[in-house]
């Protein structure tokens, strides 16, 4: 009876499982599997940034908007990124109004994670034009 | 035993049980996590390592054209170089097909990196295949037709062509072009009195940028047996705009040496029986180089690019996991694909 009748030590019980619960609550805390997936970017803006530095490296980048080429423009980045690469690229002058009248892009988007690269070019002629290049990359996941 | 003495055991053992199944499902989720973050820091850290190889001269600065010797650091950019330009007799020295290469251990020694296994492959930009389709004697001479196919990553270019043909006191030069479907014709007559190897060379290149021009070359044989496979008679390595030839074979007799890019081609100068001067071009094009000459009653000839791309050095990663990193860069003014594989200790 003695047994029965003395719940002192009830509490403890109660105290170890509030301390279970707080516990196991921390898991929660933890980012889930999907929240740490790698992303692209690092290698898509190295990408995207080497073919804008190496493009404009002897001022064809420059020229081709000087010229307002889109096409010219178009063809040259399909053909040095990779195949699998969706890009459209935006050209501002240097009040960031957009100069390209047409679009600058290999298709419709294929992906959900875009990243944007700005890139800063210099005209070679006379009137030193400056303009911002915005690349968007994105790939086949 | 007093109850409260039990109860708190029970809880304690509780607690305990708990804390323990804590500990491990904290460890199981977040280990992937954690690993993650290694990966991350290992990629960042053998990238900054593939880059520094790309955009520093190494050292000495001019290493790749001191043929004796091996670079103290290694790097393979061009010396006072902007954007990826690297060096073309840099590059020439990490192909196998050179006398002059580099060994892996010298790479590595160079690269002064301990724990890490680096390959560096390097390819031009458009693949161009070449497939003789017919050959039609009329008179004294025959006609070839050849399907000339130019792509990039399996997708077809529309290109221009500049192809050259070499053979026995003979030599051709023929333009041509591939359509959308990136498939082109080139047609060639050679006299029959050149009978022997002849060397087709078919230079491609992007209408919308010069620097995307690559080589393809092809030997075949004329009114004659099958040529012998490139190298057997001599070997070349064009460093420091000359052009060294080794005799594989005792008994060679040289001919005559020719430079062809995809606008230009001359005759290549002697400077003594094994070597000649590659004069250089303005143009934005790979170099291709031949050489004609006999061996005994047999005319032979055999050719070599310069920079000699395509080529690969470095440690074999067949089974292992690696990080590649891939560039494009210039050479001479014209676009290669660089990639660069490294393995960390902890891959």
């Amino acid at each position: 009876m003695r047994f029965v009748n003395d719940k002192r030590g009830q509490i403890r019980i109660i105290e170890a499982l509030f301390a279970s619960l707080l516990m196991i609550s921390t898991i929660t805390l933890v980012p889930s599997q999907l929240g740490i997936e790698k992303t692209h970017f690092n290698s898509y803006y190295s990408e995207g940034t080497q073919v804008l530095v190496s493009l404009d490296s002897n001022g064809k980048l420059s020229s081709l908007i000087e010229e307002r080429n889109w096409t010219s423009l178009k063809k040259c980045i399909q053909s040095v990124l990779p195949v699998s690469l969706w890009f459209n690229i935006t050209v501002f002058d240097e009040n960031l109004t957009i100069i390209n009248d047409a679009k600058i892009s290999n298709g419709g988007l294929i992906s959900d994670e875009i990243i944007a690269i700005n890139y800063v070019c210099a005209s070679l002629s006379q009137n030193y034009a400056i303009y911002i290049v915005r690349l968007q990359l994105a790939g086949v996941k | 035993m007093p109850t409260i003495s039990i109860d708190t055991f029970f809880a304690c053992t509780l607690i305990l049980i708990v804390v323990f199944v804590s500990m491990a499902a904290t460890a199981s989720v977040a280990a992937p996590h954690i690993r993650g973050f290694q990966d991350l820091n290992e990629e960042a850290y053998l990238r900054k390592i593939a880059e520094y190889t790309v955009t520093s001269p190494g050292s000495p600065t001019n290493w790749g054209q001191i043929q004796s010797s091996s670079p103290d650091v290694f790097g393979l950019a061009k010396e006072n170089s902007f954007s990826y330009d690297l060096d073309v007799d840099k590059v020439s020295r990490l192909s196998n097909q050179s006398i002059y290469a580099l060994t892996y251990l010298e790479l590595l020694t160079a690269l002064r990196l301990e724990k890490v296994a680096l390959s560096y492959s390097i390819t031009q930009i458009m693949d161009i295949t070449i497939l003789m389709t017919s050959n039609v004697t009329v008179g004294d001479s025959t006609t070839y037709n050849f399907n000339v196919t130019v792509s990039r990553d399996q997708t077809p270019l529309a290109t221009n062509l500049q192809c050259y043909v070499v053979a026995r006191d003979f030599f051709n030069s023929t333009t041509s072009n591939t359509a959308i479907d990136g498939k082109g014709i080139v047609q060639t007559s050679i006299p029959n009195n050149s009978n022997g190897p002849v060397l087709l060379i078919v230079f491609a290149r992007n209408p919308y940028d010069s620097r995307l021009t690559a080589q393809g070359s092809y030997i075949f044989a004329h009114l004659s047996l099958e040529p012998q496979p490139n190298n057997t008679f001599v070997n070349l390595s064009p460093l420091n705009n000359t052009l060294t030839i080794t005799p594989n074979i005792s008994g060679i007799n040289l001919e005559s040496g020719n430079v062809f890019t995809y606008g230009y081609e001359s005759t290549l100068l002697p400077t003594s029986n094994s070597s000649y001067i590659v004069p250089e071009f303005l143009d934005s094009s790979p170099q291709v180089l031949a050489v004609t000459g006999w061996n005994g009653s047999d005319f032979f000839i055999e050719w070599a690019t310069y920079p000699q791309v395509p080529l690969a050095l470095g440690a074999d990663f067949k089974f292992a996991e690696t990080f590649s990193f891939k560039y494009l860069v210039t050479i001479d003014e014209v676009f290669y694909q660089l990639n660069v594989k490294c393995g960390g200790p902890s891959l």
